[in-house]
């Protein structure tokens, strides 16, 4: 203190103990006034690491908050073993290439019946069961339709719907092929059916990174499927937030809500946005109804938010085809209390349960559904 | 004022200005856009400086476009554009990617404020 005061010509130590004091009272002050407005230094926290990638023709996104005694190799090792893992559930569900589900459809198309192999019979029964509870709407016998429409690799594209002919001869063989059983080991033989698990293995995969990281000592994670997502555990010292996509956003706004996860969660978005074409001022998006063999129509998005991405997956997919007269009959055949839906309207609906929660954006209005 | 005021309140202003100069960041920050191929990342762009980037992936060249505070795919080499139909992205998070050409964008800026950790979509 007495550094400031000695260019001064003589100064009494009587008046520099006041000086001492004011000069001590005025920083004091200067840094809680520069505290008080200034933000803290809010860097990337070093915690959290995250890893982009394309797998299963999406773009996946692994996120893991690490406890203070992981380290940053460790997060790396499994991070790739998760990516390993993608890669290998890529191969084993694409409805087309060298992989196993491939291989058993070349073997139907070929006219003969299929035995189912072991690793493929857990999600084949799931979505058996998830086919009857949703009365048909999810449908993993599907894959001629979506090849007709082009859907089934983001490789492949139409500018213009199918014609009606292959269209009918497509429907009609589906609904001619037997029903997937549960139990069955063997299916078909079954020509017309090409199975396509494109509504449910991404799920069911984001399912498996979130146990494998887990069982890794990972237990703060969020693994993003292209917009299918899983998130446990918290971020740190909140709990994990996460986005929900407006289906037509506009310059102001992007997200229709967020809401926050505290645990472990599967949140899973279908909408009519996300892979489609127009054609003659009409939009044909990638949901084909298996009833009309065509896009269907009466919502924007649907939103399942349930304990696992693979029921979220195939719920979302079977309640965006009921469609608005029939989405809420499936919430409960399907076991399901989280839902939200935008109607064509624009109108949000969301079930008391996962409206208590969402934090909708500005200018976005909801009606509870029973 | 005695001359020790005039140094009191030179050398308070001081301390101000110090822990300005140290600690001021913009309030919004700019942002920044990470481009990645096949998963890696090929660069990092703030989204304040205008620019047309072209990125080469596995089909041919892609050409991104950053300009008052967004990013956009302009052009792709593949047939359905999913990517570029997909528009400007400006909030951080906001990803877009072109998946036959393996090249995929991502505004920066980990979850602070409202920004969420993870979107649904």
């Amino acid at each position: 203190m007495t550094v400031g005061a000695s260019a001064f010509t003589s100064p009494s130590p009587s008046r520099l103990r006041p000086f001492g004091r004011y000069l001590l009272t005025g920083g004091v002050l200067v840094l809680l006034f520069v505290g008080l407005a200034l933000r803290p230094r809010a860097g990337p926290d070093p915690r959290l690491a995250e890893r982009e990638f394309i797998a299963m023709s999406t773009l996946m996104s692994i996120s893991v908050y690490r406890d203070t005694n992981q380290t940053d190799a460790e997060v790396e090792r499994a991070l790739d073993a998760a990516q390993a893992q993608l890669r290998d559930d890529e191969r084993d569900w694409s409805a087309w290439g060298d992989g196993a589900l491939a291989a058993l459809n070349q073997t139907l198309a070929a006219g003969k019946a299929v035995t189912i192999p072991q690793p493929l019979r857990p999600l084949f029964a799931r979505a058996a069961l998830y086919g009857q509870r949703s009365e048909g709407r999810f449908d993993v016998r599907i894959g001629r339709l979506i090849a007709l429409w082009g859907f089934d690799d983001e490789r492949h594209f139409r500018s213009q719907p199918p014609p009606p002919a292959a269209r009918a001869a497509a429907l009609a063989d589906l609904h001619a092929a037997p029903a997937l059983d549960a139990a069955a080991t063997t299916y078909g033989p079954a020509p017309g059916v090409h199975f396509d698990f494109g509504a449910i293995a991404k799920g069911d995969a984001v399912d498996r990174v979130v146990a494998r990281l887990r069982d890794a000592g990972f237990a703060h994670v969020i693994v993003n499927a292209g917009g299918n997502l899983r998130a446990a555990g918290r971020r740190g010292d909140r709990a994990w937030r996460i986005g929900i996509r407006h289906p037509r956003p506009d310059a102001g706004s992007q997200l229709l809500a967020t809401l926050e996860i505290d645990g472990d969660e599967a949140v899973v978005t279908s909408g009519d946005y996300e892979r489609g074409f127009e054609f003659e001022g009409r939009r044909y998006h990638h949901l084909i109804d298996p009833f009309s063999g065509e896009p269907a129509r009466g919502l924007q998005a649907v939103t399942v938010v349930a304990d696992n991405a693979a029921l979220a997956d195939a719920a979302s997919t079977a309640l965006f085809i009921a469609g608005p007269q029939h989405w809420r009959s499936l919430v409960g055949r399907l076991g399901l209390d989280r839902v939200m839906v935008v109607t064509d309207d624009g109108r949000v609906h969301a079930t008391p349960r996962l409206a208590a929660r969402l934090r909708y954006a500005d200018g976005i209005a909801a009606t509870v559904a029973p | 004022m005695t001359r020790g005021d005039a140094v009191a309140i030179a050398l308070a202003a001081a301390l101000i200005g110090a822990l300005y100069a140290q600690h001021w960041q913009p309030a919004v920050d700019a942002g920044t856009v990470e481009i990645r191929r096949d998963g890696e990342l090929a660069g990092r762009y703030p989204l304040s400086q205008a620019r047309s980037l072209t990125v080469s992936g596995h089909l041919g060249d892609s050409t991104i476009e950053i300009r008052d505070g967004q990013v956009r795919f302009r052009q792709a080499p593949c047939r359905n554009q999913v990517c570029v139909h997909r528009g400007w992205l400006r909030h951080a998070g906001d990803a877009a990617a072109c998946l036959p050409n393996r090249i995929s964008l991502r505004l920066g800026g980990q979850g602070q404020g409202d920004v969420p950790d993870a979107l649904s979509h």
